[in-house]
């Protein structure tokens, strides 16, 4: 509702000042810009309605943008350029006409410097405008008026000076007004300039066609002034005239400009939404970016993802390195959604990268959500994979501590018993016999413990050897019909003899089929009594080093990634 | 004859107390090592009949002792070698005996305090044999495969094959199993009969068995 409400209140608003206008305009045409000139309604009303309508049709396009409140404005500054004709007959319309008919010059300076996103860019951009509506509207509107009296100055016809509070010295105001009119009018054209100087191409020409007329009716308005100074006051003479009317074209050229870039806008928003109709989620290989990549005529176009943490990733959740290339902030609601990589330039106009987040949405969105997915799963991938790799090195320095700690001293202790029995007594003896017994059956159990932690062979001589040792020490009979020589990466080498050791102290009998294939290292176990439950820690394992798993009565396979360690 | 012993073991308690019980059984422990190294240099100096080794020495705990026991071999093919291990794997222990098993032996550590295995094991390697852990040999004789080379032999060839593996004498064989000296040297010359190994002198024909039995 409001969304129409505003610029259709807006638009009235500007009619009944154009009303006014017109009608003082004509009635007493004498002391009018527009009434003596040429075609002067047509050139009073064209750009005035014009800018405002527009700027009206700017926030119903798109509401709570800044741009088309500056633009309605500067409309509205430019038909109260008639309101302070002396004898128009209301104080009311008289004295806003004495306070604000030469305030459109720096409402189009304002304009000049704010498009296309409403905000002036830059310190000096904002001292400039700042000195032009004090020139404008403070030394040749207000300060005059509150010092204006038209009947000490002579005229009788004049309505009331509603703003008048003091003696007439409003002649040094205008003066000053007038004197330094041009100064702000070249450097607001020097600041305009300087802005196309600078900025690419594409923004050129963006900019250029909204920037350059205004700069222009600026300028004529310095023009004016200038030729008004020794006059003491802006007045109407044919030159007068001629000047506005330029200002006139000018201004109308502005609202074209400004028109012709929300068109273009239309226009790559609709190509835009080619492209996402195109790219239906999922169906591209190659994702938005793919399909950017083709429509921008880009094949280096990239799109990344920024998460919470600070981290870049691409659509799969990888995470980037940092690039020196161009990059542009697809921003929404304050937050940066994506960053388009391109080739320098591609999106200097601002308003395209604008256009392909709202456009874009539902995909971008898609890919983004995908991508913060992908990135967790690849997190949580990483966490299990480290858990699995840290329990791991824990099992063998546990294997090393038992060897090396407590199974060295036992073997101390038996020695110690050994050489005691040679000096003791037949009874004693018998006893210390018995005791080395007991040492030799905990050495013994402790190397099963130990073995079973983490088997030495493993480790040293790699899964064909592990998984023999393993068919040997096994109470049902074990066979391995084929084990690859060469070593793996240590936690797929785990994941396998793991897997075959936990399905060992289980089944019957059991069958070991171990080989690579296709960059894969393929377990498969066949057998009597093969358990199809309890394999949580075995399924972990796996998965921790992106395997996959698949039991099946009397088979059970894991595919594992053959990662190969050179020998 | 008196059998000329070097040690090599980082634990000084299992060092002395090793050399003590040894020559307790009438044997000249001729020198101790601490590391491969020093091992090596007692090893070039006196010349043992045979050396001790731990596999696990400094530096790094793993191998070492391995590494030396290999250095032995090629250096000085008359020492014998015995190598000490927490370790039950066989293929361990093949990895050392390799293609000339001849004198060389792999018994668990722990072992050290069953002085008469001990004694016997390094006996039989100064006869150039080579010894197994019984508890190895246990192991590998009740494995389950097919097309097993042993599956000719019958139960009691197995056992006393068993026995030769761990490094034990004809007449050690005898008193182990209740059997008459003839009987043994029976089922002995079967054994080499059906693993067809019939050339060389005793010695070199037990080793032959051996490896089989390893290797099946």
């Amino acid at each position: 509702m409001r969304r129409v409400v505003l610029p259709v209140t807006l638009t009235f608003v500007g009619l009944g000042v154009a009303g006014v206008s017109l009608t003082v305009a004509t009635t007493h045409s004498l002391w009018s810009l527009s009434g003596q000139a040429t075609a002067g309604p047509v050139a009073l009303l064209v750009p005035g309605l014009g800018a405002v309508m527009c700027g009206a049709a700017g926030l119903w396009r798109q509401p709570g943008t800044r741009f088309p409140y500056l633009l309605w404005l500067a409309g509205i500054a430019w038909l109260l350029v008639e309101w302070n004709n002396p004898e128009t007959g209301s104080a009311v319309v008289f004295t806003v006409g004495l306070a604000f008919s030469a305030a459109y010059p720096a409402v189009v300076a304002h304009c000049a410097l704010a498009w296309p996103d409403g905000v002036i860019a830059g310190r000096v951009g904002r001292a400039v405008v700042a000195a032009a509506y004090v020139g404008a509207v403070g030394l040749l509107g207000i300060a005059p008026a509150l010092v204006f009296d038209p009947a000490a100055a002579g005229c009788f016809s004049c309505p009331d000076n509603l703003l008048r509070v003091g003696a007439s010295v409003s002649d040094r105001f205008l003066d000053a007004g007038l004197r330094v009119a041009p100064f702000w009018a070249v450097a607001v054209v020097l600041v305009v300039g300087w802005r196309l100087a600078r900025v690419s191409p594409a923004a050129r020409r963006l900019v250029g066609p909204v920037a350059v007329p205004a700069a222009a009716l600026v300028l004529l308005f310095g023009l004016q002034t200038a030729r008004s100074v020794a006059r003491g006051a802006l007045a109407a003479d044919p030159g007068d005239r001629s000047l506005w009317v330029a200002q006139s074209v000018a201004l109308a050229l502005m609202t074209c400009g400004v028109l012709l870039a929300w068109v273009r806008a239309r226009r790559s928003r609709a190509a835009l939404a080619q492209i996402v109709l195109d790219l239906s989620p999922g169906q591209s290989g190659e994702g938005l970016a793919g399909g950017l990549a083709i429509s921008f005529g880009d094949p280096s176009l990239t799109l990344s993802y920024p998460l919470r943490d600070g981290r870049l990733v691409d659509r799969n959740g990888s995470e980037l390195e940092e690039t020196t290339e161009a990059q542009t902030p697809v921003v929404r609601g304050g937050e940066t959604i994506a960053l388009v990589g391109h080739r320098a330039g591609l999106f200097d106009d601002p308003t395209l990268v604008a256009e392909l987040g709202s456009a874009a949405k539902l995909v971008l969105d898609n890919e983004r959500l995908q991508a913060e997915l992908q990135a967790r799963l690849a997190e949580l991938r990483g966490a299990r994979a480290r858990i699995v790799e840290v329990g791991d090195a824990e099992r063998r320095r546990i294997e090393r501590n038992l060897h090396d700690g407590a199974q060295q001293q036992l073997v101390g202790l038996a020695i110690r018993l050994r050489l005691a029995r040679a000096s003791a007594s037949p009874e004693l003896e018998e006893r210390l016999e018995a005791a080395e017994n007991d040492v030799r059956a905990a050495l013994a159990q402790l190397r099963e413990l130990a073995h079973g932690l983490f088997p030495v062979s493993l480790a040293e001589e790699g899964l064909a050897v592990a998984l023999a040792e393993l068919a040997d020490g096994a109470d049902a009979p074990v066979r391995v019909t084929r084990a690859p020589e060469g070593r793996f990466d240590q936690a797929v080498e785990s994941a396998a003899y793991f897997l075959v050791a936990h399905i060992t102290g289980r089944a019957r009998t059991l069958s070991v089929d171990v080989h690579v294939d296709e960059g894969s290292l393929v377990v498969e176990l066949s057998g009597e009594g093969l358990p199809n439950d309890g394999l949580t820690e075995i399924e972990d394992r796996i998965g921790a080093v992106d395997g996959s798993i698949a039991v099946e009565p009397g088979t059970i396979s894991a595919v594992l990634p053959a990662i190969p360690i050179p020998s | 004859m008196t059998l000329r012993i070097v040690i090599a073991d980082d634990e000084t308690l299992l060092r002395e107390g090793l050399a003590r019980l040894l020559e307790d059984e009438g044997m000249a422990v001729v020198g101790k090592a601490a590391n491969a190294q020093e091992l090596l240099r007692r090893v070039e100096l006196t010349r043992p009949d045979i050396a001790i080794v731990d596999i696990k020495m400094p530096p790094t705990h793993t191998d070492e002792g391995l590494v030396a026991a290999a250095a032995i071999r090629d250096g000085h093919p008359t020492v014998g070698v015995l190598v000490l291990s927490h370790y039950l794997d066989a293929r361990y222990a093949m990895r050392l005996l390799g293609e000339h098993p001849e004198g060389v032996g792999y018994l668990l550590k722990e072992r050290v305090s069953d002085v008469a295995v001990l004694v016997d094991a390094l006996n039989r390697l100064h006869e150039g044999e080579c010894v197994v852990d019984p508890t190895i040999v246990t192991r590998l004789l009740h494995r389950s495969r097919e097309d097993d080379p042993l599956e000719q032999l019958s139960g009691r060839e197995r056992e006393v094959l068993a026995l030769i593996a761990e490094g034990r004498s004809n007449g050690g064989i005898c008193e182990l199993l209740f059997l008459s000296p003839k009987t043994v040297e029976t089922h002995v010359r079967n054994i080499f009969r059906k693993l067809g190994i019939d050339a060389g002198p005793g010695s070199h024909r037990r080793v032959q068995a051996v490896l089989t039995f390893l290797r099946a």
